[in-house]
């Protein structure tokens, strides 16, 4: 696990509420038993045209730049409920993804953030979207 | 001083308070799955780390495996094989306790872990699922974890937990006619939203949670964690000890007694305070449906498709208007009538053979819609084995239901089996979430006697007006 010190950034701005870890790692891409090579299907059915495909969707935010370098990602509430699945937070950390920041946490995931080297940051809802706001008006200087 | 009973649970179980508001917990059982008690079998074993008490460790195959007649280690879904036999040859040389295909007892590790007295009230249980709350029905203090947890609680016995909050969630008065335990849930989730238990533990309490039936109590704590929560129970009552009674892992005859008079102490206090109450009055729930890709997203049966206009929330009225964009309604539409592709019976929160048999009562004499399919799988063995000695499974096979093999199936993709594209389901599960339960499926998340009152009409309906 890399240790984490301090880190200076892309942020991607994922401002929608609820995002579950089958968002985040659909069943089908749970592939072998093993923790590697999950980050291909991260948000895979958000980031690829077609269910199972590998064409990516250009609107999906983390297929545009400067997000495709992001290490930080900004989320709505209640980010990683869901399945308990590891694999998502394995998957986000094998693809660059460092500290996620959100007004709150699915329980399951939060603990396996902090096991895997991802730093999750809770502030208010207020302050995430204003990071967001930022974000948005200066993706590459964020 | 007054306790909770998650409190008394809780000090039972805190072998040090670790100051930072997490303590170190002692875990009485532990349970995997072939998906994530794969890779934490495989990870202790990289590590050369044993289990601590192999015999206090359990293991079943269901949410890969398929649900199919007949079915071997091979699945539908590429590569599935590997963590079937993967977890078998880890946990027989680990020497736990393994629910196997070809085992009669083998099914859904929230179904078989009360039907064989392995959640137990009062003891600590974690499994990495997150549905392990659902134990919580029998007085058991017990939550989902991740694999990394998985391996530390397998090798230590212990886990270090943040002490949660307390909530009590009470449900006054009767549950009116075709109301049932998924609806209660689905009711509070509704009113209180997804995130609404983030940080704590629940008790649930009141007449109508003291009338369920002990199946009836697993499916309200079951969703616990759509609900945000990190766990909830019921505490153990004499419904609660006679269900436990005789299983094969519960106290033998000669600790009974000493058991039940420990279960009795199982309380909460009168004066005890929690964090948080809610209550919810009975005479206002109808049976529920999801409309939407959260489980927050429900309302009556009797009611319309909700206008995000009306939401004053940004952030939940743009998962709204996402999610009606998904499930291609229209605001304002009646829920009830809405065309369905398929139904489902199934899954750690309906599958139970209480859950069987008021759907088959629904079933009996009748038939299922033309163009729907049908899927009925028991979550177990042993519920399959009773339901087959009822005659249930002919109700469900003469109705048009397909009658599987138990696992966790079509709740999630399971064994790489899915619904169509875009197809409409109505569903005993617990997750409405885009592409859950196949590409781009729309999932109404519902009871088990709505799931088969719809299967009957070809379109979601109202269980209350079946003629």
């Amino acid at each position: 696990m890399e240790k984490f010190t301090v880190l200076e950034a892309i942020a991607a701005p994922l401002m929608r509420i609820n995002i579950d870890t089958d968002v985040i790692i659909p069943s089908r891409e749970m592939k072998r038993v093993s923790k590697e090579g999950l980050s291909d299907g991260m948000f895979a059915n958000w980031r690829y045209k077609e269910p199972g495909g590998r064409e990516e969707n250009p609107e999906f935010v983390l297929n545009q730049e400067p997000y495709r370098r992001a290490q930080i990602l900004l989320s709505g509430d209640n980010f990683g409920c869901g399945s308990s699945r590891e694999h998502a937070v394995w998957a986000l950390a094998e693809w660059g993804i460092r500290a996620i920041v959100t007004p709150g946490f699915g329980n399951i995931f939060y603990g396996n953030c902090v096991r895997n080297g991802i730093l999750p940051v809770v502030l208010d809802n207020e302050i995430v979207e204003h990071l967001a706001r930022q974000v948005e008006a200066d993706p590459a200087g964020n | 001083m007054p306790y909770t009973v998650i409190e008394k649970i809780w000090d039972e179980h805190q072998i040090a308070d670790l100051g930072d508001g997490t303590c170190l917990i002692y875990i009485d059982r532990v349970f995997l799955h072939e998906r994530t008690g794969s890779v934490a079998l495989k990870g202790l074993e990289a590590t050369g780390r044993a289990v601590r008490n192999p015999e206090q460790a359990f293991c079943t195959m269901d949410h890969i495996v398929d649900t199919f007649p007949g079915r071997t280690d091979e699945t539908r879904m590429p590569g599935g094989t590997a963590f079937i036999q993967t977890t078998r040859e880890a946990a027989l040389k680990a020497g736990i306790n393994l629910f196997d295909l070809g085992d009669p007892r083998q099914g859904i590790a929230h179904v078989i872990s009360p039907e064989q007295g392995i959640a137990l009230p009062g003891v600590t249980l974690v499994c990495p699922d997150s549905h392990t709350g659902t134990l919580g029905g029998l007085g058991a203090l017990a939550w989902g974890i991740g694999s990394t947890e998985a391996e530390h609680a397998l090798a230590t016995k212990t886990l270090v937990v943040k002490k949660p909050r307390t909530m009590r969630v009470t449900f006054e008065g009767a549950l009116p006619q075709g109301v049932t335990a998924k609806d209660m849930i689905l009711k509070l989730i509704g009113e209180h939203t997804a995130s609404g238990g983030i940080g704590y533990a629940i008790e649930f309490a009141g007449q109508a949670v003291r009338d369920l039936e002990v199946e009836a109590r697993l499916t309200l704590c079951n969703m616990t964690i759509e609900f945000g929560a990190w766990s909830g129970l019921v505490a153990p009552d004499d419904k609660t000890i006679e269900y436990v009674k005789g299983r094969p892992f519960a106290p033998s005859e000669g600790q009974w007694d000493a058991a039940v008079k420990y279960w009795r102490t199982l309380a909460t206090d009168e004066g005890a305070t929690f964090d948080k109450e809610i209550t919810i009055d009975c005479a206002d729930i109808v049976p529920q449906i999801s409309w939407g890709t959260s489980p927050m997203h429900e309302t009556g049966i009797d009611q319309r498709v909700p206008d995000p206009a009306s939401e004053p929330n940004e952030a939940r009225r743009a998962a709204m208007e996402k999610a009606l964009e998904y499930m291609d309604l229209e605001p304002g539409a009646r829920l009830e009538g809405i065309p369905i592709d398929a139904a489902f019976i199934g899954s750690c929160t309906n599958s139970r053979i209480s859950d069987l048999r008021a759907a088959a009562a629904i079933l009996n004499g009748r038939k299922v819609a033309s163009g729907v399919k049908a899927i009925c799988v028991p979550g177990s063995g042993l519920v399959k084995a009773a339901a087959e000695a009822e005659g249930i499974d002919k109700i469900f096979t003469d109705a048009g239901f397909e009658w599987r093999e138990s696992g966790c199936s079509m709740c999630f993709y399971a064994g790489g089996e899915s619904f169509g594209l875009e197809e409409r389901v109505v569903s005993s599960t617990n997750r409405n979430f885009e592409n859950r339960q196949g590409p781009r499926t729309r999932t109404h998340l519902a009871s088990p006697t709505t799931v088969a009152a719809s299967a009957i009409k070809g379109h979601l309906t109202d269980v209350r007006n079946l003629d």
